[in-house]
């Protein structure tokens, strides 16, 4: 491999994370293809392997997960009991020659324990089809932040799938942002919570003329004091985004929110969103709210009153629309991310 | 020799949709001068302010706009404000996403005047939060305020500072309005502005002004001390207004 193509490769994978000099990491995990290009705990109290080593090791996983295929390609991440990882671990998967990429993980937070995961989806190559199915099983007490950040090209095709379940007083944290949109992309969550469990959904992304968005999150409120937030932003300039949500309460004194936020930007694209609410206890408290629509006049005067101009206003009220800030990101990666959203508001406006 | 004002309008009419609001409005205002025009809701007086401001949806049918010399009906919103005018909005909007501390940043740059004028209206604690989202009444006057002296503006239109707002908080208000108007100068030395609209007079207990009038169905009536208005207001609502304005213009006028 030529140097200049090394430094092609290493700007690719930086925005969605991943350096191999990165420091403030506790391990990685990248795949490139169909190969893994890198497995490695920097933690003893943390276990990555590729899955299809795990599953010789483990031998329930097959029983948790019936549906992993005989030669799996994804990770196998798990931290050990009452081990508080102080530093993200990082994932990435990126395709720069296959055209297909299937990739199966699973991360176990055994009782206790406390991780943030960062993962990183990208490709160099046109066409390119991904596929992720990830499932993530959180023991008792213990906590899990996955910040999901995907750069992909105009004709790239993503279908991601995920599982979690979120056991007794269990945190489950899900950040997703996609900032370079695919051609299309089909996202599906299921979500269990058992008694006191949390989670909380943040998903962002960004909708040119060329892309098409389905994203599906269904969380299941199983037992009592469970709780789920779910939120939901998209920004259009000419793309398709459809959002769906569905939570159910079951569990006595269960609690559930959805925010489903959308920004049109021109006349060209299409935001839907189809919150869902189900109650099958008379003690679960659903809500949910929505606002979509265009940058609204009412606003940019008002930011215009002080004597800021048009597009600097609009570009202003685009970058808050977007605006993360996740707990726990490294600094870097969030300079970066804030970055992209200066650039897609001024972009946005023109 | 002809008296020079900071804002002159002539014989300014001014629509909101198909619904014609002033009439025939003519006011002046010289460098250094506080305005006061009361008037029952409805009467046009926020469309007053928002004509001066270049709000998009008011319609200047006829007369002029003169500030600092030139004709500003042209001029974008932002250009006015540029050129030396600053609003106070009565309902400002929400803006989701929008830091409020972010946005100071942009009107003033000085990090001191920002933190300065956030403690003396003890408003610290919006900074960290969107642009007026779930602000109490009160926090949205005092968010205006805290714009208005951070942008400073020769031409300060503020509309109903004091509505909505408890005892405590009009006088911290009030005397942050005192403060950006240069009370504590002679009108002489004094180069700030304003028009305050109000339809309670609250403001009056606390801020001198130098000349007031009532709006009433769109027309600037009964030039005069701001305090002889109040009074009359306070004895017996608009009633009089109502019966002076029907009795013509040139009554109006006296």
């Amino acid at each position: 491999m030529s140097k200049n193509k090394n430094f092609i490769d290493e700007e690719i994978l930086s925005y969605v994370g991943y350096s191999s000099s990165n420091k403030n990491r506790s391990g990685f995990f990248f795949i490139i293809d169909d190969y893994i290009a890198n497995t490695e705990s920097l933690n003893r109290k943390l276990e990555i392997s590729p899955l299809s080593k795990a599953i010789e090791k483990h031998l329930w996983l097959r029983n948790y997960v019936k549906s992993i295929p005989k030669k799996p390609l994804g990770y196998f991440i798990r931290v050990i009991e009452n081990a508080k990882i102080d530093f993200p671990i990082q994932a990435c998967f990126y395709t720069k020659k296959s055209k297909s990429q299937i990739i199966h993980n699973i991360f176990v937070a055994e009782p206790n324990s406390k991780a943030h995961l960062i993962s990183g989806c990208t490709t160099s190559i046109q066409e390119c089809k991904h596929t992720g199915i990830s499932h993530y099983l959180i023991k008792d007490n213990a906590s899990l932040s996955v910040t999901r950040i995907h750069h992909w090209l105009p004709t790239t095709s993503v279908f991601s799938k995920s599982s979690t379940l979120v056991k007794k007083n269990g945190i489950f944290i899900s950040n997703y942002i996609v900032l370079y949109p695919p051609k299309k992309e089909q996202s599906h969550s299921i979500t269990n919570v058992k008694e006191n469990g949390t989670t909380r959904f943040n998903t962002v992304v960004y909708a040119k003329e060329y892309s098409n968005f389905n994203i599906n999150d269904e969380v299941f409120l199983e037992e009592k004091n469970a709780r789920s937030e779910i939120i939901n932003k998209a920004l259009s300039k000419g793309g398709k985004v459809i959002t769906r949500g569905h939570i159910q309460g079951r569990g006595e004194n269960t609690k559930g929110h959805m925010e489903c936020n959308g920004l049109l930007l021109n006349d060209r694209g299409k935001i839907e969103t189809m919150p869902a609410l189900e109650a099958i206890n008379s003690k679960t408290d659903l809500s949910h709210e929505a606002g979509i629509g265009r940058i609204s006049g009412e606003e940019l005067n008002y930011l215009m009153s002080r004597g800021i101009d048009e597009e600097t206003a609009k570009s202003l009220i685009v970058r808050g629309f977007l605006d993360v800030e996740i707990k726990g990101l490294p600094e870097q990666l969030q300079k970066f991310i804030h970055k992209l959203i200066k650039k897609i508001s001024i972009e946005g406006t023109t | 020799m002809k008296k020079k004002y900071l804002l002159e309008i002539k014989n300014l009419w001014v629509k909101a949709g198909k619904k014609l609001i002033l009439k025939e409005i003519n006011l002046s205002i010289s460098a250094g001068e506080s305005h006061i025009i009361f008037g029952p809701n409805g009467s046009g007086k926020s469309t007053l302010l928002g004509a001066i401001m270049g709000l998009p949806h008011l319609k200047v049918i006829k007369g002029d706009i003169i500030f600092k010399g030139d004709s500003i009906l042209d001029f974008p919103i932002y250009e006015r404000a540029r050129k030396g005018i600053g609003i106070g909005f009565q309902n400002p909007p929400a803006v989701r996403g929008v830091k409020l501390k972010k946005f100071l940043e942009i009107i003033n740059t000085s990090q001191k005047e920002i933190q300065d004028v956030a403690k003396e209206l003890n408003t610290k604690k919006l900074l960290e939060r969107d642009i007026n989202k779930e602000f109490s009444g009160g926090e949205k006057k005092t968010c205006e305020i805290m714009q208005l002296l951070l942008q400073k503006p020769d031409l300060a239109l503020l509309d109903e500072p004091d509505s909505g707002i408890d005892v405590e908080n009009i006088k911290i208000v009030s005397k942050s309005i005192k403060r950006m108007l240069q009370k504590d100068l002679p009108l002489i030395k004094r180069s700030r502005s304003a028009i305050i609209i109000t339809h309670s007079g609250n403001i009056l207990d606390y801020v001198n002004m130098d000349a007031g009038y009532v709006m009433i169905d769109g027309k600037l009536v009964c030039g005069t001390n701001p305090s002889d208005i109040f009074d009359k207001i306070k004895e017996s609502g608009y009633e009089d207004c109502y019966r002076c304005f029907s009795l013509g213009d040139e009554n109006v006028k006296k």
